[in-house]
């Protein structure tokens, strides 16, 4: 038994340092909340409102509906007071960090609220950033361009990087927030994140922590907390873990190449290189591959993380979408379903 | 002896000791609302661990209540009494998933951010350890979460969820060594 799991275990044994930090500085999230009025909550249901309204007498009625009336106006000016505030602190506010980043249409003014369609841009000296309450912090690096495509009042928070640098710490739930490129959408999935569209037209992004899930025309990637991806213009990039540089130089040269010999010849590479760890990587190089090159993948795969029940090499190798997910949920990285979700929740926006 | 007569007897002759869950759900299926607030009380913290890994931290005192209100008017369909702990597991793990299927909430109603979810404030530490809990995968994040924020034991969260005590460890263990290694060994 590893130093220090006795402790984690049942606190017996030498206190690990780590597990002990963990333990006070999240006690502060600790339910603390006082339990529902059963009686109320189990009556609720059980008392019927005509039963009593039957028995209540005329004058008692319309004492009650004057009640109600005076109720529904005051609630009705609390809710609208409640919605300008709502609104007030659900647009992005705009900070200088340095230099002097302007908006496309002019000057940046202090505290600047960004409205759907604004355009901040930066130069070689300058750096914004962009905080949304419940939402999280884009930090704008020199050399960049980042539009605000969506009214915060959707609900949901689209940028569109046109060129340069964003580091983005999102506290949202999941799927709130994205980030438009030229060549593909960054969606976030509760995550710490590094998005760059370079002047070549490659696309990097890197996820310090949690998840990114990338979606170009019907192919997508999820890339976890540790991995980067690298897309070009002509395809969407497959994921590597940060700490796997032979991997990801290999992938590099294989996504580099154009079909033929010499591709599948990285390919192997790329299969020889990878570990139980990079099982998510060839996971992403099934829906990249064909033929030949995907029956290649699914065997490596499969030595690496034999496929659960019901995933045939048959239907992965024709493509089967269910299989692949199935697959992916063995990996014990989480389900893909919420991305499918999403699309059946959001279909316009899935559109886009 | 097995009647309600004989569990009072007991209960109030061994304070110290602790009522076999089993036996608080029959009293609460009986009818009795002390033991349905005496359940609430050893379950909250897994019911809050479950949420706290899914949903935004605002929610999870709503919806925390909302599973306890099903669990109460549902717990007629329960057949195993020794079974409540993953059945209320299972029933915290559905309401967070209605909770994403409801798009009109989520646009008309917008979480409060993170730091004013209660009024207690929030460290910036915590929350960022939160995020860095929630991107493993659920099984360790809730196990993880129940250990180090709700302050359970693995006896406990094993007892509680109706893991079992094998699975609870493997959960523990494999979580932190992941955490461990997002952390890079420490926390700041």
């Amino acid at each position: 038994m590893r130093d220090g799991e006795p402790y984690l275990w049942d606190r017996s044994g030498e206190r690990d340092a780590l597990v002990g930090e963990l333990e006070e500085k999240l006690a502060l999230l600790r339910h603390e909340h006082a339990p529902p009025d059963w009686d109320r909550a189990a009556a609720g249901e059980a008392v019927g409102a005509s039963v009593a309204s039957r028995r209540a007498r005329p004058v008692r009625r319309m004492v009650a509906l004057a009640a109600a009336v005076v109720g529904l106006v005051v609630g009705a000016a609390y809710f609208a007071k409640l919605w300008e505030s709502q609104e007030s602190r659900s647009r992005w506010r705009v900070d200088v960090v340095a230099g002097t980043p302007r908006l496309a249409e002019g000057r940046l003014p202090a505290r600047h609220l960004l409205s759907a369609g604004e355009t901040i841009v930066t130069h070689a000296a300058d750096r914004a950033r962009l905080r949304l309450a419940g939402v999280g912090e884009v930090e704008l690096a020199p050399n960049s361009r980042l539009r605000l495509l969506s009214a915060a009042s959707s609900g949901r928070q689209a940028l569109a990087l046109e060129r340069g640098t964003i580091a983005a710490a999102i506290t949202a739930r999941p799927q709130i927030f994205e980030v438009a490129t030229p060549g593909a959408r960054a969606i976030d999935l509760g995550c710490y994140f590094t998005l760059e569209v370079l002047p070549d037209g490659r696309e990097r992004l890197r996820v310090e922590a949690g998840w990114v899930a990338l979606k170009r025309g019907d192919r997508e990637a999820f890339v976890p907390g540790g991995a980067a991806v690298v897309s070009s213009r002509a395809e969407l990039g497959v994921p590597v873990r940060l700490a796997a540089r032979g991997l990801r130089a290999a992938v590099d040269r294989w996504s580099a190449l154009p079909a033929g010999a010499e591709r599948s010849a990285a390919l192997g590479a790329v299969l020889d290189l990878a570990e139980r760890d990079d099982a998510f990587t060839l996971w992403h190089l099934l829906a990249a591959n064909d033929g030949d090159e995907r029956a290649l993948v699914h065997d490596r795969l499969a030595q690496l993380a034999p496929p659960p029940p019901l995933v045939t090499r048959e239907g992965v190798l024709a493509g089967d979408v269910a299989m692949r997910d199935r697959w992916w949920q063995s990996l014990g990285l989480g389900t893909a379903g919420w991305w499918r979700e999403w699309r059946v929740a959001y279909p316009s926006a899935a559109a886009r | 002896m097995a009647n309600g007569d004989g569990v009072v007897a007991a209960r109030a002759s061994s304070p110290a000791v602790e009522e076999p869950s089993a036996v608080v759900v029959r009293r609460a299926r009986s009818g009795e609302r002390d033991a349905f607030g005496e359940l609430y009380r050893r379950y909250a913290g897994m019911v809050h661990g479950i949420l706290l890994a899914r949903l935004p931290r605002s929610e999870v005192a709503d919806a925390a209540q909302e599973v306890f209100l099903r669990a109460l008017r549902h717990l007629a369909s329960l057949r195993d009494d020794r079974a409540f702990g993953g059945w209320l597991a299972t029933l915290a793990r559905t309401v967070a998933t209605d909770w994403y299927r409801r798009p009109q909430r989520r646009v008309e109603l917008g979480p409060l951010p993170d730091d004013l979810a209660d009024g207690r404030g929030t460290d910036a530490d915590a929350l960022g350890l939160l995020s860095a809990i929630r991107s493993l995968p659920p099984a360790y994040a809730e196990t993880l979460l129940m250990r180090l924020v709700e302050g359970m034991s693995g006896p406990e969260i094993a007892e509680r969820t109706g893991l079992t005590p094998e699975s609870v460890r493997v959960n523990l263990c494999r979580g932190m060594k992941r955490l461990r290694s997002a952390l890079g060994g420490g926390t700041r």
